[in-house]
């Protein structure tokens, strides 16, 4: 893809203390280097934030080059093996995404080094002319509102979720996790302002980002308001009004879900295909995986999480029922995380993407791993979508069946594990999938323990959508290990691969008491069958 | 909105011979925010600087954007400016369009004229975000602490109370002296060490600026620069005072030799230390061998330990001084006697009669036990053949080693220490007797083994680090630091561990755990921003939000161009 | 009032002391000889034993001493008088004309690109050319241009003057006349540091006769990046990759016919030069020619450990007797006794040698001495007494830093500069000890 009027936008980030000098030294010397190259001065490599590089990649730079001092050298320590080591895992992530890895360079360059730098910089340069434009993801339109046409919309959401039902009785509020921990944030309020017809601070509402969209009130509501829901629709709003929420991980997940949407990729998804696996490219059944190479990348520092194994392993045990599932490369994000977080616009692109997808594919059944993704395709595909002809079954759902066929056998456990199980709110509440869980946790032969709060009032992991990661939700994920600790278990499994990774962030850093009460080890309930399955 | 004011200059034909500055000016007006651009021969004459400070004046710019060269020698100069004019100084940006524009692109005139144009977008967007800033201040608690009352620790406290600073020394030993308290005479000069310790301690002991600790440790230690807690254990006793700075020197100890050269077998193997106290009794033994880099510059201590040899060439010279006929070999792999006079300390025992033989450390001397001493055999090789020699007395030079609690002195205090054990400074070339850690200094062979007037050397410059905040009454906090958003924070403590300075802690704040910078300690690097996953972790001067308004700018600039 | 201490020579040491006193709150008077501070240690292209790169390391500190607001830079200025007593001497600093109005010159260089006049550059060790009218370095601190008098063509006859067409800030001023600045000072801080001995006088060595011998200093230019070759390793002769080194150690010292004493920094800066030659060439040879290895500093015996296993780097215990022209213009010959009392006479080729001459009290240290009436010790630096007080010398009030005392390495060097920073304030606290 070479375009010979491609003039590539080139973005450096040359530290204080040598890339900076060291372009300096280059100016004085007069060594030239393309004009597509524009500095940005940090005070070190290592404060680049990997959103930032992110959202420029999103916007329309082409390339981004992160200029430190020599490793070893740094002015501030070592600013320079963090910068590379978060330049690392963008690589990884850029390069599951299709974006090619090499539009990110580090380069490491002493203040006196001119000629270097002049280098590096043609040479990045050239390189980038050579991949092409980078996917330029115009930012979601706007539509200009009048407080009119805003009530309108508010009305048909509180029509379509069922909140004129609300009696006031405050159970929400009362069962809310996140109210327990922020005393500001009430659901009860965000609900009645809008049935009395209080819509003019939608523009600047933060609480309706706050909500961890569990749906713990749902259940508990006498009248059965669809608040998620509510919620869902407000955010939709909201966002044409401007009204942006805070992300975690500075956007950087949003940012590379929107590339999904937008852009024409040559992704490597699959890359987790081993060759003992069997998988098809057309099919009766396709494994909808979801996004956990690209989470594999964002937290390569957390190896232990190994969340590709999830895809390993349930291709494994459909494989030992003699399935051959369909997988494909070209599956794009469900658009989870962007319908929640009021970006309608591009979650209809992914949505019609992966429709086609498995359209074109002949699948009569979708099975899904992840939580997100099947809630994702069983509720809001639906919602926007009529043409949803195929099955949509959780991998839960389908190995009990087959062992109910005989088509599948769990060997059983030489050691009996106690393990404890952790509903997540995608699978538990949102589609009601309780048993076929637990029944297979039973069946592998270990001992199911459960925590104080189980099922339908399991506690939740404290973020969705990358959007409510707070010192609320850090209380609420403690809590939920500490439960889990107190059940006596050694193990708790879950199939929420989010879920792992919010817990895992809050078991990791430093902890205002002893570690013990909150370690604890959370695995991927299909990666325990599996290993159960291959003797481990 | 902010009053923008945009000033391009021409550096004479640096700038304006490639960069159409009147076309860049141009369109630097009709940015969003600009109030004002206007153009200079040479902005940071007096006559640019004249006009940049009228035109904030009389424009009533909130932001100042200079498009010239580099922030490195000029950015103070307009800063100044910006103050004299009534604008706070962090409200300047500084575009660089001759290093970074003009002088490379010197042939493609229209392409340098263009990324001038964008540079100066970038550079406008980030100003209109720009908030004033302020060098914090923090007061210094005009006191100082010396942890170790050996040469270096007792210098470095003379020196301070002698400039008149109130200063507490903390010792572990029922008395001052430390190491030189078991070695009678210093090299290369033959000094006597007992009037050295005595006046220095006398020196101390009639100020009442100083404050003696004997028998002491620290068992507590909070703070930062200016305003440390210190807690001791005092014999029996605790006592807490406050101090604005910290010096160690706990010093080094002499390795104890495990079982090699038939030490603890052999009575007459001994070590330096055992042959200083027999020296100072004056019993100079009729032969002595000496065998150097014993334990040391070997696989598993690889480092020369600086003093040894200085110190055997001194030994040699007092048996050789108090016994003309006495026999002394030194057995070496290298001698280390560098500089001027220890040299000469060298040259003087070859000539006096020390006979030197350099053995390979593959090939070590071999001791045996004699009726009247020892007998070693060694390899020379210089004379590529076996020799044996007997000595009264074999003198086993032992590299110093680090100090014992090293690592928990570290842990108090905060500060590192190295792969053999002592203390690493915050930079082995230009920062000697500092710690990364402000207000923690170093000295004396707790850092490195040192010669005596090296230790008093770095004594008086720890004391002059510990006097400059001191003397000073505050210290300046640098404005360019991290800060949290209270909301935001998760309190998953990433920051905490990206901060190579040791700035942030976790804390509570109305209820709720958060993480706190201090900043006195913040060096503004920013890597604290990088890892925090929630953007509760800002850098002033370079938010988020700053950088990506750079790069929307950037972008936006180069789309509005291609429609054209 | 603050008082006023005068610091002679801006190397690393002086730099040091003149920021730690001003920043105790003296005012800093800080002379200089040549245009620009910075001294040798900016042109170093790396610091041993980690490899830091020189001018990244102490471009900052002399950034800072140009903007301190207690320290007055007297650059291109040398000592003219001193006279007086502790703490009230008379210092005249003769400030030199540089024919410039450093008010006025922005450094943007325009007059050197024209000025016809090339000289041998001093801070590339005579490598490369600068012009009459020149910057020391890109770095120089104040980047302010100076002509050199004796080589420009407007001031010794008349013609040229194209500097002062071409200046548009109108700083060129042929008219300058130096001047004598006299300031009183309360104490006097020498840090006059070293001069490489001329390797000259060893012809033995083959310096000045060889083409492809040179000085260690020299070497150190050719490896630096900002150097005169751009950090390409090439010998002097024909500009060739060299395959084949040599570094000779003690040129000079440790020798009763010359200089007695070491000159303590060789065998590391020999060691680091070697191991960044193999990196810029990572085929190249390198022998090392020394007597003792001393490598007494932090992490410096890993150095040379890293050097000889990780670098090849060859250390042969012996003294070249004799160096000659190898065959043809290009190379060296090198004859040495083989280590050990079966030493034999071997004579070997190299493309190239490094001398690492004694490293000698600066000429400005005797004038100094001289001035002060001040008396050297045996090996011609400043003697220092007392133990008590390293940095102090015979006289009260004028205290010694860095290489004019003893030869010592750059941290010793900073440590003694903000030694005397310490004793300073205590000479002027009255406290004295």
């Amino acid at each position: 893809m070479t375009d010979d009027n491609f003039e590539p936008n080139i973005i450096a980030f040359t530290c204080t203390w040598c890339g900076y000098p060291s372009a300096n030294l280059a100016g004085v010397n007069k060594i030239d280097y393309p004009a597509n190259v524009k500095i940005i001065r940090v005070m070190c490599s290592g404060s680049v934030d990997p959103a930032v590089v992110m959202q420029a990649l999103e916007r329309g730079a082409d390339g981004i080059i992160i200029i430190g001092c020599l490793i070893d050298n740094c002015h501030y320590v070592e600013g320079n093996k963090n910068a590379e080591e978060r330049a690392d895992r963008l690589k990884r992530l850029l390069n599951v995404l299709g974006l090619d890895s090499k539009r990110i360079r580090t380069e490491w360059i002493n203040a006196s080094e001119r000629v270097k730098f002049a280098n590096a910089m043609r040479e990045f340069v050239d390189e980038i002319r050579e991949l092409g434009p980078a996917p330029h993801i115009p930012a979601p339109k706007r539509k200009e509102l009048t407080s009119e046409e805003i009530k309108k919309e508010i009305s048909r959401i509180i029509e379509d979720t069922g909140a004129f039902d609300c009696v006031e009785c405050g159970k929400c509020t009362s069962v809310c996790p996140v109210a327990r921990f922020d005393t500001e944030f009430a659901p009860r309020t965000i609900v009645l302002r809008s049935m009395e017809g209080i819509t003019d601070n939608l523009a600047n509402d933060k609480d309706i980002w706050t909500c961890s969209t569990c749906e713990m009130c749902n259940s508990m509501c006498p009248y059965k308001v669809n608040y998620s829901g509510f919620i869902q629709g407000l955010r939709g709003t909201a966002m044409q009004l401007s009204n942006s929420p805070v992300c975690s991980q500075g956007g950087l997940i949003q940012s590379a879900i929107r590339i999904m949407a937008g852009a024409d990729l040559k992704q490597n998804r699959l890359d987790w295909v081993t060759e003992d696996l069997e998988i098809a490219e057309k099919g009766d059944v396709f494994y909808f995986v979801g996004c956990l190479p690209h989470f594999d990348a964002i937290f390569a520092d957390r190896e232990y999480l190994e969340l590709t194994r999830t895809a390993q392993s349930a291709v494994k045990l459909m494989n030992a029922a003699g399935i051959k599932p369909a997988v494909s490369n070209e599956e794009r994000c469900c658009g989870h995380d962007l319908v929640w977080s009021g970006d309608e616009e591009n979650f209809l692109k992914l949505m019609d993407k992966n429709l086609e997808l498995v359209k074109n594919s002949g699948a009569k059944k979708v099975v899904f791993t992840c939580p997100e993704c099947i809630r994702t395709f069983e509720m809001d595909y639906k919602d926007f979508a009529e043409d949803i002809d195929f099955e949509i079954v959780h991998i839960s759902d389908l190995l009990v069946q087959l062992i109910d066929e005989g088509k599948l056998s769990l060997p059983s456990m030489a050691d009996e594990i106690i393990a404890t199980y952790h509903d997540s709110c995608r699978l538990g509440r949102h589609m009601g999938i309780y048993d076929s869980p637990r029944s297979l946790i039973e069946s592998a032969g270990m001992k199911l323990v459960e925590m104080e709060n189980t099922r339908e009032k399991s506690a939740c992991c404290g973020v969705s959508a990358w959007l409510s990661c707070n010192s609320a939700a850090m209380r609420m994920q403690l809590e939920r290990l500490e439960e889990a600790k107190k059940t006596g278990a050694e193990v708790m499994l879950t199939f929420c691969p989010k879920c792992r990774i919010h817990l895992s962030c809050a078991a990791n850093e430093e902890l205002p008491f002893d570690r013990e009460r909150v370690n604890i080890i959370t695995k991927d309930l299909t990666v325990a069958l599996a290993e159960l399955l291959e003797g481990k | 909105m902010q009053r923008v004011g945009v000033f391009v200059c021409h550096c004479g034909h640096n700038i304006g011979s490639v960069v159409d500055v009147e076309k860049v000016v141009e369109y630097a007006k009709q940015l969003e925010n600009v109030a004002v651009a206007d153009h200079n021969l040479y902005s940071c004459s007096e006559e640019g600087l004249g006009s940049i400070k009228k035109s904030i004046r009389e424009n009533k710019l909130d932001v100042v954007v200079v498009a010239a060269c580099t922030p490195r020698t000029h950015e103070p100069l307009f800063r100044r400016a910006c103050e004299q004019a009534g604008v706070n100084k962090y409200l300047f940006e500084f575009v660089n369009i001759r290093e970074h524009c003009s002088w490379i692109h010197a042939k493609e005139k229209e392409a340098a004229t263009e990324k001038a144009k964008r540079l100066i977008a970038m550079g406008v967007a980030k100003a209109s975000l720009l908030t004033p800033q302020k060098e914090g201040e923090a007061s210094v608690i005009p006191v100082a602490a010396v942890i170790g009352g050996g040469i270096a620790g007792l210098t470095a406290a003379a020196s301070l109370v002698s400039q008149g600073i109130e200063t507490h020394v903390i010792e572990k030993e029922a008395r001052l002296g430390g190491l030189l308290n078991n070695i009678s005479v210093i090299g290369p000069e033959f000094v006597e060490t007992e009037p050295l310790i005595r006046r220095l301690k006398e020196d101390l002991e009639r100020s009442p600026q100083a404050h003696i600790h004997l028998e002491s440790r620290i068992v507590e230690l909070g703070g930062f620069i200016g305003n440390f807690d210190i807690k001791i254990a005092e014999g029996a006793k605790t006592t807490d005072f406050k101090v604005g700075a910290i010096i160690v020197a706990t010093g080094g100890r002499e390795l104890e030799p495990t079982n090699v050269y038939g030490f603890g077998k052999i009575p007459t193997v001994i070590t330096q230390m055992e042959l200083e106290k027999r020296l100072a009794g004056g019993a100079a033994p009729s032969s002595a061998i000496f065998i150097q880099c014993v334990e040391c510059r070997q696989p598993g201590r690889e480092y020369c330990s600086r003093i040894c040899c200085n110190v055997t060439l001194k030994n040699a010279l007092r048996i050789i001084r108090s016994n003309p006929n006495a026999r002394v070999t030194v057995l070496h792999r290298d001698i280390m006697s560098y500089g001027t006079t220890a040299e000469r300390l060298y040259r003087e025992a070859s000539e006096s009669g020390v006979s030197f033989m350099r053995y390979g450390l593959e090939s070590p001397p071999k001791i045996s036990e004699k009726e009247d001493g020892a007998s070693v055999e060694v390899f020379d090789e210089t004379l590529n053949e076996n020799i044996g020699i007997s000595g009264e007395i074999v003198v086993l030079a032992t590299p110093i080693i680090s100090q014992e609690g090293t690592a928990e002195t570290a842990k108090l205090l905060k500060v590192p220490a190295d792969k053999n054990g002592f203390f690493l400074e915050a930079h082995v070339k230009l920062r000697p007797v500092e710690f990364a850690t402000d207000g923690v200094f170093i000295c004396g062979s707790a850092r490195w083994p040192s010669h005596v007037t090296e230790c008093i050397a770095q004594g008086l410059a720890a004391a002059a680090k510990a006097a400059i905040p001191i003397r000073g009454g505050k210290v300046v906090i640098e404005a360019i630091t991290a800060e949290v958003d209270v909301e935001r924070c998760a309190a998953c403590g990433n920051c905490v561990l990206a901060c190579p300075y040791e700035a942030i802690e976790m804390t509570v704040i109305d209820g709720k755990r958060c993480a706190k910078v201090n900043e006195a300690q913040c060096k503004g690097c920013g890597t604290c921003v990088a890892a925090c996953p929630n953007d509760a972790m800002q850098q002033k001067g370079f938010t988020t939000r700053q950088l990506g308004a750079m790069i929307d700018a950037l972008i936006k600039n180069c789309k509005e161009e291609a429609v054209e | 009032m603050k008082e006023n201490v005068v610091v002679i020579g801006a190397g690393i040491a002086g730099i040091q002391a003149s920021l730690d006193l001003a920043d105790m709150g003296f005012s800093v008077h800080l002379i200089e000889k040549t245009p620009s501070i910075g001294g040798h240690m900016a042109q170093l292209d790396k610091t041993f034993p980690t490899n830091d790169c020189s001018m990244c390391i102490l471009s900052p500190k002399m950034i800072m001493c140009a903007e301190h607001e207690n320290i007055t830079l007297h650059t291109y200025s040398e000592v003219d008088s001193i006279a007086g007593d502790f703490p009230r001497f008379k210092v005249g600093i003769r400030e030199k004309a540089r024919y410039i109005d450093l008010n006025r010159c922005t450094g943007c260089g325009d007059c050197v690109a024209k000025c016809p006049s090339k000289v041998p550059s001093e801070f590339e060790e005579g490598l490369s050319i600068r012009k009459a009218i020149y910057l020391p370095f890109p770095q120089a601190v104040p980047r302010k241009m100076t002509i050199d008098a004796e080589n420009c063509r407007k001031i010794k006859d008349n013609k040229c003057g194209v500097c002062l067409k071409v200046c548009q800030a109108g700083a060129v001023d042929y008219d300058q006349k130096g001047r004598i600045v006299e300031l009183d000072a309360a104490v006097i801080v020498i840090a006059t540091g070293f001069d490489l001995m001329d390797a000259t006088a060893l012809p033995q060595f083959g310096y000045g006769i060889c083409k492809d011998v040179v000085s260690s200093m020299q070497f150190e230019r050719i490896l630096s990046a900002s150097g005169p070759t751009g950090g390409h390793l090439v010998r002097p002769s024909d500009d060739k990759e060299p395959v084949n080194l040599a570094f000779v150690q003690c040129v000079g010292s440790r020798d009763a016919k010359n200089h007695l004493y070491c000159s303590s920094v060789c065998c590391m800066y020999a060691t680091k030069e070697s191991i960044l030659a193999t990196e810029h060439a990572p085929d190249v040879k390198i022998t090392i020619f020394y007597m003792d290895m001393r490598a007494v500093g932090k992490g410096f015996q890993e150095f040379v450990q890293r050097a000889k296993k990780s670098h090849g780097v060859r250390y042969v215990r012996s003294r070249p007797a004799k160096v000659q022209q190898a065959n043809g213009d290009n190379g060296v010959l090198v004859s040495y006794e083989t280590p050990g009392m079966t030493g034999e006479p071997v004579s070997e080729e190299y493309d190239m040698l490094i001398l690492c001459p004694a490293l000698l009290p600066s000429s400005s240290t005797r004038e100094i001495a001289k001035m002060l009436d001040m008396e050297l010790d045996d090996d011609g630096f400043f003697r220092t007494p007392d133990i008590r007080y390293p940095t102090d010398s015979s006289k009260k009030g004028i205290l010694i830093c860095g290489f004019s005392g003893a030869p010592m390495d750059i941290p010793d060097s900073v440590s003694q500069a903000s030694g005397v920073a310490a004793r300073t304030a205590e000479l002027l606290s009255g406290g004295d000890r």
